[in-house]
C-alpha cells in the first residue's frame, strides 16, 4: 500500500511550528482548506499538482453512490489507521468498519432528532431520580444509613483522599450531568431546526467529557458493594440504583450515535 | 489491503476531534486549524511516543503503593483491621464469593497491569518500526482504550462502603491512603492511553519527519 510518491517535510505536522495558545487561531487562512476534493469520472480522487489518480478504497462494494466532486463531508479518515474511505449510506442495522484495521467507521443511526431528545430528556429525569434518591440502605442494630451517588464522592472529601473524591465526584455525578445537560441544549435547538448557541463549545466539550464519563462503572460498583456489605449487614437496594441502570441504559445509546452527525449540526462554512 | 489509501499520502488530513476531511495545503509558518471545529490539526499527534511512555511510567510507580497500601480500613465489634486490595479479593474468594472476587481482581489488579504491558509492547514495537501485525496492534489499542476507565470500580467500592459503614462502635469503613495512589494510576494509564497515537503503528520509519 505504499505509494512511494516523493516527501517533502511539508506533510508531516510535526513540521508545523506550535504557536502560543493566544495566537493559535489568529491570521489563518480557512479559505485555503478545500472543501472539496478533485475527483475523476470513474470515482478516483485526482492529486493536485500531479496526474496520477489513487483509486479511494471503498466502505462497500457496489457501483458508486457518488459520481465527480465529492465533498469533504462524503469522505471518511479511520481515525486509527488514517485509511481514506468513501462514505455511503449505510442500511439499517449496517455497520461501516475500516478496510484497514476493523475499526467502527460508521452506523447506521436508527434515531430521529426528535427520538434523542425524548430519549435525552429521559436521562436527565432519570439523573434526577438517581442523584436524588438513595441508591441502598443498610440496617445495623435498628440503625440505618442511606448512599446516594454523591455522597461517596463526599465520603472521601474528609482529610487527605480529596484526590479521589474530586475524580469520583467528577466522574460519576459532574460530568455525566453536563453531558445530559449539553445533549439537551443541542438537540432542543436541532428539534426546531436551529442551532444552538455556542455549539462548536458545546460539541468539544461533549467530545472531551465521553471518555471520563463513569456511570457504568459507578452503577458496577455500587452492585459490588450491595454484594460485599450483604455478607455482614442487611442492605435493601433504592430506587436511586434502578434509575442509575436505566440512565447507564439511555447513556450507551446515546453515545452510540456517531460523531459525524453531532458534527454535522456545525456548518463548516461557518 | 493492497487498495487502501491512507489520508496523509494522498494530502487530506482528517481533523482528530470532528473528523472533517480536508486537503493540505503547503505549509506555511502559521498552524493551521479545522475548517468546522477550528482545533489544532496535527498529521499526527506531537511527540506521542514520549508523552505515552511518561503517563506510563508515572502509572507503574503508582501501581506499587496502590497495591502495596492499605485501601480500606474496617471496624467492626471486635476491633479494626487495614486490608489492602488483594486482601479484600482473598476474602471474597474464602467467603465462597468467587465471582466477585475475580470481578474485583480483573478490573483493580489484571486490567491496570495488562495496560502497562500492552502499552510498553505498542511503544516498543512502534519504536522499532516493524510492520509485524499491525491490524491485530491496533485492536489491542483498541482493548486498552475501552477497559480504560473499569479500574475506577475499586475506588466507587470503596467510597459507597465508607459512606454507608458508619455505625460507630459497631461498624466503621474509612478510606486509606492506597485509594489514592490507586486512583492515580486510572487517570495516569488513561493519559496514557489518549496520549497514544494508533496511527503510528501504520507508519513505516521512512514516513517520519
Amino acid at each position: 500500500m505504499s505509494l512511494n510518491r516523493p516527501r517533502s517535510a511539508a506533510w508531516h505536522a510535526e513540521a508545523i511550528p506550535r504557536l502560543p495558545k493566544r495566537q493559535k487561531y489568529k491570521g489563518i487562512d480557512t479559505s485555503r482548506l478545500a472543501d472539496r476534493v478533485p475527483q475523476d469520472a470513474s470515482g478516483r480522487i485526482v492529486l493536485p499538482g500531479t496526474t496520477r489518480a489513487v483509486t479511494v478504497s471503498h466502505l462497500r462494494a457496489g457501483p458508486s453512490q457518488y459520481r465527480g466532486m465529492p465533498r469533504a463531508s462524503e469522505l471518511l479518515v479511520c481515525a486509527h489507521c488514517d485509511v481514506l474511505h468513501r462514505a455511503v449510506p449505510l442500511g439499517s442495522h449496517e455497520v461501516a468498519a475500516c478496510v484497514g484495521c476493523g475499526r467502527v467507521l460508521a452506523r447506521h443511526r436508527s434515531l430521529s432528532v426528535d427520538q434523542l431528545l425524548a430519549l435525552t430528556v429521559t436521562a436527565a429525569l432519570l439523573f434526577l431520580l438517581a442523584t436524588s434518591y438513595p441508591l441502598m440502605t443498610i440496617e445495623v442494630g435498628g440503625m440505618h444509613t442511606e448512599a446516594t451517588v454523591w455522597s461517596a464522592a463526599l465520603m472521601m472529601l474528609h482529610g487527605w483522599a480529596t484526590g479521589p473524591a474530586a475524580v469520583l465526584g467528577l466522574t460519576t455525578f459532574i460530568l455525566p450531568l453536563l453531558q445530559v445537560a449539553l445533549l439537551l441544549w443541542v438537540l432542543t435547538f436541532a428539534r426546531f431546526g436551529r442551532r444552538a448557541p455556542g455549539l462548536r463549545g458545546v460539541l468539544l466539550a461533549l467530545h472531551r467529557f465521553r471518555p471520563w464519563s463513569m456511570t457504568e462503572v459507578f452503577l458496577l460498583g455500587a452492585l459490588v458493594a450491595i454484594v460485599k456489605l450483604s455478607g455482614w449487614v442487611h442492605v435493601t437496594p433504592g430506587i436511586g440504583i434502578w434509575a442509575l441502570a436505566s440512565l447507564t441504559i439511555l447513556l450507551t445509546i446515546l453515545s452510540m450515535v456517531e460523531p459525524r452527525f453531532w458534527w454535522a449540526l456545525l456548518r463548516a462554512d461557518e | 489491503m493492497t487498495t487502501a489509501v491512507r489520508a496523509a499520502d494522498v494530502g487530506l488530513i482528517a481533523c482528530r476531534i470532528c473528523g472533517l476531511v480536508m486537503q493540505r495545503v503547503p505549509v506555511t509558518s502559521l498552524p493551521t486549524a479545522c475548517a468546522r471545529c477550528a482545533a489544532l490539526l496535527q498529521a499526527r499527534l506531537p511527540r506521542s511516543g514520549e508523552r505515552t511512555l511518561a503517563w506510563l511510567i508515572a502509572g507503574v510507580i503508582l501501581y506499587i503503593p496502590s497495591n502495596v497500601l492499605p485501601v480500606m480500613y474496617v471496624s467492626g465489634v471486635g476491633g479494626g483491621e487495614e486490608s489492602t486490595i488483594i486482601a479484600g479479593v482473598l476474602s471474597f474468594w474464602r467467603a465462597g464469593s468467587w465471582d466477585i472476587a475475580v470481578l474485583i481482581f480483573t478490573a483493580s489488579v489484571a486490567v491496570p497491569a495488562t495496560k502497562f504491558l500492552t502499552l510498553g509492547t505498542l511503544l516498543w514495537t512502534v519504536h522499532s518500526g516493524t510492520s509485524w501485525a499491525r491490524r491485530q496492534r491496533t485492536a489491542l489499542y483498541r482493548l486498552v482504550e475501552f477497559i480504560g476507565y473499569w479500574s475506577m470500580l475499586d475506588v466507587v467500592v470503596v467510597a459507597l462502603t465508607a459512606a454507608l459503614l458508619k455505625f460507630k462502635a459497631l461498624g466503621t469503613a474509612e478510606p486509606r491512603l492506597g485509594i489514592v495512589f490507586f486512583c492515580g494510576v486510572v487517570v495516569t494509564t488513561m493519559m496514557a492511553a489518549f496520549s497514544f497515537d494508533p496511527r503510528r503503528i501504520w507508519d513505516t520509519p521512512g514516513d517520519r519527519a
